[in-house]
């Protein structure tokens, strides 16, 4: 009875801290949106710019060798397995249908917002929490410097720039690089590539990939800021914040993806 | 900003009808000028049963105390106590659980970026451990809060308002490296000349010459006397008696995270509470025998 009572009681403070948490989180994010403007209006040097600069080179460009790699492994792989198994059902013209579903609408901007989560995701959250346990945050505040004017605007736009120049590269290695990847092993036509993969791509696919990126990028700067920001005094908090910055990232970026591709076909 | 809270008679002032802020209730009917309208100043801070929580436990338990302008408050405690939450609470740093804190007769959260910023202008904070930004340089740090407090400024003028606050403070260190590789008693000057250097109507010092050399110390303490001269409200957590001797006008003892006394030097040395006299025996011991001659050691103390 005792322990039933205080598996309940536990359920109890959970349930309450979830809601409390997703509260405070879209508290957060209302917030961050409603000082954008007031981010533009300051000057450059007064907001801060190099830090915008900054968080764009580490996210974006240092991320760029991996990406390439992921990218032209996957599209290879989509290249061979297709041209070995579709012919086999006669439907060897829907290889390029599928390079495009795959590379442009779903793996290249949920993968870069995988690689990007682990990367600076985790990054932002741990700069932030250490910010917090340094007394950093508070020292902004007594110089009248809003920390999230100052700190997290301009690392959600940093994110959904990279984001969206990281899902172009992507879509680049992973549609053109992996062609010549291919020709290594099966060789193939050029033109004829070109010119399925220019009939398979519509205008649609290119805006589905780009909302995509925009949005996944809003939710990782988001949640990465929100989660650095949530480290209250010790350092132990720190690491903790980073590690569920990238679980609950992961997992709001799967459900938004799922969304959008939802919204995208009806 | 907001308008002024209400206010305190014990703050209340005499002044000339032309000066800022007059109220104008002493006008009469035919609106001829009364001269020494009495107009009340808030208190430069007040608490009104403040709480601050975390989540596992109360450092500030139902605080209340008004900080007049002008005056220079110690706050004594053992450590431990609250005293630097109770700070950071009257700065408006970290939220109240309960009660109210108004700054400048301003008060504070909520309150929009705008009225903020406002605020900040007359406020400094100097960290116990420094808090210096260590994403940016040591000039950069004390730079920043000049740049956003008074935009008017050319670069120029905010680099000579730099030098002079650095003045006299025996720093070597390259301004243009990190603050990782300072000292903790540079990093508390570097700290001291951040909260200083936008001349700012009230200064909150949370143990400002721990760990601070002799000299830069001495620099530090002499500053201090002199925004104290300029009539600033200084609030400052120590526990070197001799600092607090040498510049308090009123001393707030706290223990447990309450306030047990607040009062001029004199008032607290001539309380019959038995805890207050406990807690000031411990952080004053080294220096002085608190029951045998406090007041005339508070006096002629020097600072170290």
């Amino acid at each position: 009875m005792q322990q039933s009572k205080a598996a309940i009681e536990s359920v109890g403070r959970q349930a309450r801290r979830f809601v409390y948490d997703l509260f405070y989180a879209i508290g957060f994010f209302v917030e961050i949106v409603r000082v954008i403007p007031g981010y533009f209006a300051m000057g450059r040097r007064r907001r801060g710019g190099g830090v915008l600069v900054i968080q764009v080179l580490f996210t974006g460009v240092q991320a760029l060798s991996t990406v390439a790699v992921i990218a032209v492994g996957i599209g290879a792989i989509i290249i061979i397995q297709g041209l070995s198994l579709l012919p086999q059902f006669g439907q060897g013209d829907l290889i390029y249908v599928i390079l495009v579903a795959v590379i442009t609408r779903e793996l290249g901007p949920i993968l870069t917002a995988f690689i990007v989560t682990a990367r600076s995701g985790t990054a932002i959250s741990t700069e932030l929490g250490t910010m917090v346990v340094n007394h950093e945050i508070e020292a902004y505040l007594a110089t009248g410097v809003n920390p999230i004017t100052y700190l997290a605007v301009p690392r959600l736009l940093a994110m959904v720039v990279s984001l969206f120049l990281l899902n172009v590269y992507f879509n680049f290695f992973g549609l053109i690089g992996s062609f010549f990847v291919t020709q290594i092993i099966r060789p193939f036509s050029v033109q004829e590539y070109a010119t399925g993969i220019y009939a398979a791509l519509t205008m649609q696919d290119i805006f589905t990939s780009v909302v995509k990126s925009v949005v996944f990028g809003l939710i990782i700067g988001t949640v990465a800021t929100y989660h650095g920001f949530r480290v209250e005094r010790a350092a132990t908090e720190v690491p903790v914040r980073a590690i569920r910055s990238v679980g609950h990232g992961i997992a709001y970026i799967v459900i938004a993806n799922a969304l959008i591709t939802l919204i995208s076909y009806l | 900003m907001r308008e002024p809270e209400v206010p305190d008679e014990q703050n209340a002032h005499a002044v000339d009808t032309s000066a800022a802020g007059a109220a104008p209730s002493g006008a009469d009917a035919g609106g001829e000028p009364v001269v020494d309208i009495p107009v009340f100043e808030a208190p430069a801070v007040e608490l009104e049963a403040v709480t601050v929580e975390f989540d596992d436990f109360t450092p500030v338990v139902d605080a209340s105390a008004a900080i007049e302008r002008g005056k220079t408050t110690a706050i004594m405690g053992l450590s431990g106590s609250g005293k630097s939450t109770l700070l950071k609470a009257a700065a408006g740093l970290i939220p109240a659980a309960a009660g109210r804190v108004t700054i400048l007769g301003v008060q504070v959260r909520p309150m929009s970026d705008g009225d903020m910023l406002e605020l900040r202008r007359q406020v400094g904070f100097v960290f116990q451990e420094g808090a210096l930004w260590q994403n940016m340089s040591i000039y950069r740090n004390i730079e920043l809060p000049l740049e956003h407090q008074e935009p008017e400024l050319t670069r120029q003028q905010r680099r000579d308002r730099i030098a002079a606050a650095l003045a006299g403070f025996r720093f070597a260190r390259d301004l243009s490296l990190r603050p990782a590789i300072l000292s903790s008693g540079e990093a508390k000057v570097i700290s001291f000349v951040r909260a200083t250097v936008t001349r700012p109507e009230v200064i909150f010092l949370d143990e400002p010459t721990t760990f601070v050399d002799r000299s830069n110390r001495a620099r530090m303490v002499e500053r201090l006397r002199a925004l104290k001269r300029d009539e600033r409200t200084l609030i400052i957590v120590t526990h070197n008696s001799k600092i607090a001797a040498q510049l308090a006008d009123r001393v707030l003892v706290m223990a447990d995270g309450t306030i047990l006394e607040h009062g001029t030097l004199q008032e607290v040395a001539a309380t019959d509470d038995e805890r207050v006299r406990e807690v000031l025996h411990e952080v004053l011991g080294d220096a002085i025998a608190y029951d045998e001659d406090l007041l005339s050691l508070l006096g002629s103390a020097e600072p170290t």
